[in-house]
């Protein structure tokens, strides 16, 4: 498969010298058909990154080619063969779904019986052909989220950017959007997606960006992520105390048979062990002998996010 | 085309606003109604209206002495502040000035004028000496004034061919008297004159009224004429300032940075909205004197190409004032604040409430850097005096000027803003 985002060394740091630097030197490239997500906690530069891929904000450095062209030299050619699903529904509430999904196809120079023609197409991919005259305000937010993508997609993008798009809705439009996401890329649309929601990167992604603090930490597909930790369960307890003042602790877990290794930080403690089950009546027993009460205990099988952890020593949820 | 794509969804948005529609046709209409009736009192009482000095022209053929009192008096300081008097010899121009509106009249004293006055030739006389009077016939009001004016200096020439002891002095106080007039004054000073015909005093000299070209249908000034335009100014700004604070709303919203993220250039993007508002403002101006016209019956005046080009001047400097302000501002809650805080000291300041002639002189200065202000004078010519095209060029052009200063600023500012 070609390539068709190729990011290069992309930087933003807003109000230089001294502002926040969101993104710091990201690089990664997305083939032609697949969907590539970006993982992340909230605040990890996701938004910032895809905001540069669609020419809203300048890189401070860096660049990125879509389809051939510069985001930096090229930036309305880029807009042509780009599709853009914001965080946020980007609609008028106040004109219907139909008036709405009109005017975006004109912003992106469609018109007469082409843009009538795909504005009911792009309704029917959203299921909503049936409430197209009524007013957006009168929608569900899982429907506004369906019409929000529906918009990026009017234009027939070769690669669709949709940014978190299931934040905030009930599980059974989350249930569809992901869905038409799997759709949209059987038919051969490339997807940029990012989500801080673990399952749905899982689910959806032929390879995966970790991102955390700007930086990307890891690509790979799944399973070139779960191998980077090993073939280990991770379990995460909460002792109630800083570690830091009980290093015994950790030390001793760590040298407990069938423990891979034991780290520290702040009340949590993180256990890699070959097989949970097996060493978690050794590692209460160890923790009880510390003096120290476990508040909460949680065992992770090789998944995405005991990669985060094992990256960043946090949790993607933190 | 994209331009007036965005310009069109952001008025179609606008006018499907129940709440927007009350306040931009219904809350002015109701506001001028209840402050015109609450100040008719004012425009009809004892204060009169300060006018600015009308124009006219003067011919005077005559070689004798009355002819050049008749021109004193016609020029003395006593009727400045009413009429602003040129002195001309072409009568044939004159007339053709009138016509194109350039005076409201001219008056031409006959060759003879001072020997039909104080010769023997009075007494004996068939037919009176005729001092010409060329009206402006699209002008409603000021023509009246003027013709009053005059009718009562040629009845104090009339009086003093019978006693020869009227002064000139004498006929200037009488003439000052008058100040500036209203609708009525005409009547009022025919009512005088035929009083003086029935005592019997024999007349020498005549006017005689000549329009020049068709005349039309006059109207009687009404409070409204004034609030009117006032309350419809006032209600417009507000409008203007709340439509362009959209831009920072789809900023908030983030449909701004979706239209950004379309292949439409920035410029086109602000244009698009400006221009939204001006097609708003101007649909909402259009609608507003429609409904007053057809409701209180006012009249908008008789030259409906200086209703437009005011009306275009005006939407225009107020649409691109609100872009001014919302460009800088921080945020729409900030540029919400500004804009009502502009209107109204505009408001105050241009004279919407009370009208701006009325002010101590410094603030009449001052006001004149308020669009209100501009956009005030020039609908009063219209709607109060009844004055034609040429004489809102002056009020048009500026608020053209202001207009072009406000646009260019605001999207300087909006350009360096988007260009994040």
């Amino acid at each position: 498969m070609s390539t068709i985002v190729e990011v290069k060394d992309l930087r933003k740091q807003y109000n230089p010298p001294d502002g926040v630097t969101a993104v710091r030197g990201v690089s990664f490239a997305i083939r032609q058909g697949e969907i590539f997500s970006l993982l992340g906690p909230n605040g990890a530069g996701k938004s910032t990154t895809i905001s540069m891929l669609s020419c809203l904000l300048t890189p401070t450095s860096g660049d990125a080619i879509i389809d051939g062209h510069s985001i930096r030299q090229d930036p309305k050619q880029v807009k042509q063969v780009i599709g853009v699903v914001p965080q946020e529904i980007a609609l008028y509430d106040t004109i219907s779904a139909r008036e709405n999904l009109e005017f975006w196809g004109k912003m992106y120079g469609l018109s007469g019986d082409k843009l009538k023609e795909r504005v009911t197409e792009v309704l029917n991919i959203a299921g909503l052909i049936e409430r197209a005259n009524e007013k957006v305000a009168t929608f569900s937010g899982g429907m506004k989220r369906r019409i929000n993508i529906a918009v990026g997609l009017l234009h027939n993008p070769k690669v669709l950017y949709m940014d978190e798009p299931t934040v905030g809705i009930d599980p059974q439009s989350r249930r569809r959007i992901l869905d038409t996401v799997q759709e949209l890329n059987d038919q051969g649309l490339t997807v940029l997606y990012t989500t801080h929601y673990m399952e749905e990167a899982e689910e959806l992604s032929d390879r995966i960006g970790i991102i955390d603090h700007g930086k990307l930490i890891a690509v790979g597909t799944q399973d070139e992520l779960t191998e980077m930790i090993g073939q280990y369960d991770t379990v995460q307890l909460d002792v109630g105390e800083s570690t830091e003042a009980n290093g015994t602790l950790v030390s001793h877990l760590a040298g407990l048979p069938g423990v891979h290794q034991a780290d520290g930080e702040g009340e949590s403690v993180m256990v890699q062990a070959e097989d949970a089950n097996q060493v978690l009546p050794r590692i209460l027993q160890t923790v009880a002998e510390h003096g120290r009460s476990i508040r909460r205990i949680e065992i992770k099988e090789p998944n995405l996010e005991a990669v985060f952890l094992h990256l960043t020593g946090r949790a993607l949820r933190d | 085309m994209k331009i007036l794509t965005i310009a069109w969804k952001d008025t179609t948005i606008r006018f499907r606003d129940r709440n927007a529609l009350i306040l931009m046709v219904l809350a002015p209409l109701v506001l001028s109604a209840i402050i015109g009736s609450a100040f008719g009192g004012f425009w009809n009482g004892s204060d009169p209206v300060p006018f600015d000095a009308i124009p006219v022209l003067l011919i005077n053929q005559d070689d004798g002495e009355m002819g050049q009192q008749f021109e004193e008096i016609l020029t003395s300081d006593a009727l400045g502040d009413l009429l602003a008097v040129t002195v001309m010899a072409d009568e044939t121009a004159a007339r053709e000035q009138v016509q194109r509106g350039e005076a409201r009249a001219a008056i031409v004293i006959p060759d003879g004028f001072s020997e039909a006055v104080s010769g023997d030739v009075a007494e004996t006389a068939e037919s009176p000496a005729l001092v010409q009077f060329y009206a402006d016939p699209s002008a409603t009001v000021t023509p009246n004034i003027v013709r009053g004016v005059v009718t009562q200096i040629v009845n104090g020439f009339n009086s003093a061919a019978i006693s020869s002891e009227v002064t000139v002095a004498q006929l200037t106080a009488e003439a000052a008297t008058l100040g500036p007039a209203l609708a009525d004054l005409g009547t009022v000073l025919q009512a005088e004159m035929q009083s003086r015909f029935n005592e019997g005093q024999p007349v020498v000299i005549s006017l005689n009224d000549v329009p020049v070209g068709e005349t039309e249908e006059t109207a009687d000034i009404s409070p409204f004429a004034f609030f009117a335009p006032s309350m419809g100014i006032l209600f417009l700004m507000f409008s203007m300032m709340d439509g362009t604070r959209s831009i920072l709303e789809e900023e908030q919203e983030g449909t701004l940075s979706r239209l950004i993220s379309t292949p439409t250039s920035h410029l086109e993007i602000i244009l698009g909205k400006i221009g939204g508002v001006f097609l708003t403002g101007g649909l909402q101006f259009v609608v507003f004197v429609a409904a007053s016209a057809l409701i209180f019956q006012l009249n908008w005046g008789n030259s409906l190409l200086g209703l437009a080009m005011l009306t275009l001047a005006v939407v225009l400097s107020l649409t691109s004032l609100g872009a001014l302000i919302a460009a800088f501002a921080r945020n729409a809650s900030q540029a919400g604040i500004l804009g009502t805080v502009v209107t109204l000291v505009f408001a105050a300041l241009g004279g919407t409430f009370v009208p701006a002639q009325n002010f101590p002189p410094f603030l009449q200065e001052l006001s004149k850097i308020t669009v209100t202000r501009w956009a005030l004078d020039g609908f009063t010519d219209l709607t109060v005096y009844g004055l034609g095209a040429a004489d809102v060029v002056l009020e048009t052009a500026v608020l053209f000027g202001l207009s072009l200063i406000f646009v260019a600023l605001a999207l300087w500012q909006f350009q360096r803003r988007l260009a994040k």
